[in-house]
């Protein structure tokens, strides 16, 4: 099936199952490896990107659900070389470790803050539910949002 | 090299199209969140998917001639972030926040959930304790109305027929009527974003300026192959005054209808435990602001 999609602000279009899953899409179609595989099940959130500025598990999307849409990836976050600020946060705060998690972790906190620029902490540990960590204990990467959500 | 066939309807006139040549290899997918799970597990990789996120006209949340009705093409995440929903039918939408995570919410549809017909399904004992009729229609383009204990029939079983599609789902607004929904993980790993071990729901039309529970309907999942109204817990609420005391037979009875349902299994007695928890929850979120100390 020929499917027309915007990836980080790419037009972009394949030739493909419909049925593969957005997460394979993504690593073996266009490259884009930073989105991981944890659980491929939709419990731990290492393939999550953001569709329609949603933060969706890219295992739980078929290539067929693409067609029109815009998709951002982690590799979509750095402009010109430099990280954004959510990833500069991230790194500050040493919410970085092994960083397996990392990806799908700033994607659900880069959806949640492009709906709400000032989420309190409950908000923020609503919206990373769905992201699983073994390593930071989830303390680190919630100051490091909190950081970004009390700026201006 | 085995591919699947996709097909997105734009309308429900084109639905209806799709679903007339629908056979053993169709695949109705609404979020996809269940259905990429099952094919995968079951091994396949063809068939035709007819998708129903196309459907604009199935978007709607909106109050009309008395219901609430529900497109079947509306997210989880935003049933929970419904205005209407949370006004008249609370515990719907209580329980469609307590779906998944933020990213399944943002992909999964009621209908599908419906669908699915998990014992363990969170929107099925809100839909069935708030009197919910699911609407569907055919090939032939033949709409019927039905209870939700009418759809969601066995475990994992529901009585649609081949091609029968879910397009909306209708609640009835009930004056005076407040809801409640409660939920209990099977993992002990996670509080959130678990799937449901006990979960419960409850309505009841209670005036305030009345101060008699006019009505009730309590609903238990996850205890039985498919969610029930608990009568005894119904029948304690049903014309009393929320006192402390009638919280407390209320959380007795859910007990007792748990304790049947597990009929002896010995893994299932959490279960009990979780529905006290729940109960004194539910109870305290319906009537809370009611109940004052002194002598009554």
């Amino acid at each position: 099936m020929h499917i027309k999609f915007k990836v980080n602000g790419i037009e972009c279009s394949i030739d493909a199952d419909p049925g593969k899953r957005l997460l394979d899409v993504l690593r073996e179609n266009l490259g884009l490896t930073g989105t991981k595989e944890g659980c491929g099940e939709g419990e731990c959130g290492a393939c999550t990107v953001i569709m329609e500025g949603l933060a969706v598990n890219s295992c739980l999307i078929m290539a067929g659900q693409m067609g029109g849409k815009e998709i951002i990836t982690v590799e979509g976050l750095e402009k010109d070389g430099e990280l954004d600020r959510l990833q500069k946060a991230f790194i500050s705060n040493g919410a970085v470790q092994c960083g397996y998690c990392t990806p799908g972790m700033l994607m659900s906190c880069k959806a949640l803050l492009m709906q709400n620029p000032h989420p309190t902490e409950e908000e923020i540990r609503i919206a990373i539910a769905g992201n699983l960590c073994r390593c930071t204990g989830y303390t680190k990467i919630v100051a490091a949002v909190n950081e970004v959500s009390q700026e201006a | 090299m085995e591919q699947f066939l996709f097909e997105t309807p734009e309308s429900v006139k084109e639905l209806t199209d799709y679903l007339k040549t629908a056979d053993a290899n169709t695949y109705l997918l609404s979020g996809g969140t269940d259905l990429i799970i099952k094919l995968r597990n079951s091994g396949i990789y063809s068939g035709r998917i007819i998708d129903m996120s196309g459907i604009n006209e199935l978007r709607h949340i909106k109050r009309e001639n008395g219901f609430i009705k529900i497109g079947a093409n509306v997210t989880f995440a935003e049933i929970g972030d419904s205005e209407i929903i949370n006004r008249h039918a609370a515990c719907v939408g209580q329980a469609a926040r307590q779906v998944g995570s933020k990213q399944i919410r943002n992909a999964a549809r009621m209908a599908g959930n419906i669908a699915n017909s998990s014992p363990r399904g969170d929107s099925i004992p809100a839909l069935l304790a708030a009197d919910a009729k699911i609407k569907t229609i055919n090939g032939n383009g033949e709409v019927t109305l039905r209870t939700i204990d009418e759809i969601v029939v066995g475990i994992s079983k529901n009585s649609l027929k081949r091609d029968e599609a879910i397009i909306e789902i209708l609640i009835p607004c009930i004056n005076n009527s407040r809801s409640a929904f409660g939920k209990y993980g099977r993992e002990s790993s996670r509080t959130t974003v678990v799937i449901a071990n006990l979960n419960v729901a409850t309505v009841v039309k209670y005036d305030r300026s009345i101060g008699i529970i006019e009505d009730a309907s309590v609903v238990i999942g996850s205890a039985a192959p498919v969610p029930y109204h608990g009568v005894m817990a119904e029948n304690v609420l049903r014309g009393s005054r929320p006192t402390v005391e009638l919280g407390d037979k209320f959380v007795a009875a859910l007990q007792e209808h748990v304790r049947e349902s597990i009929n002896g299994v010995k893994r299932y007695e959490n279960k009990i435990d979780e529905v006290t928890g729940i109960g004194i929850n539910i109870y305290d979120m319906l009537f809370g602001d009611m109940i004052t100390g002194g002598d009554s």
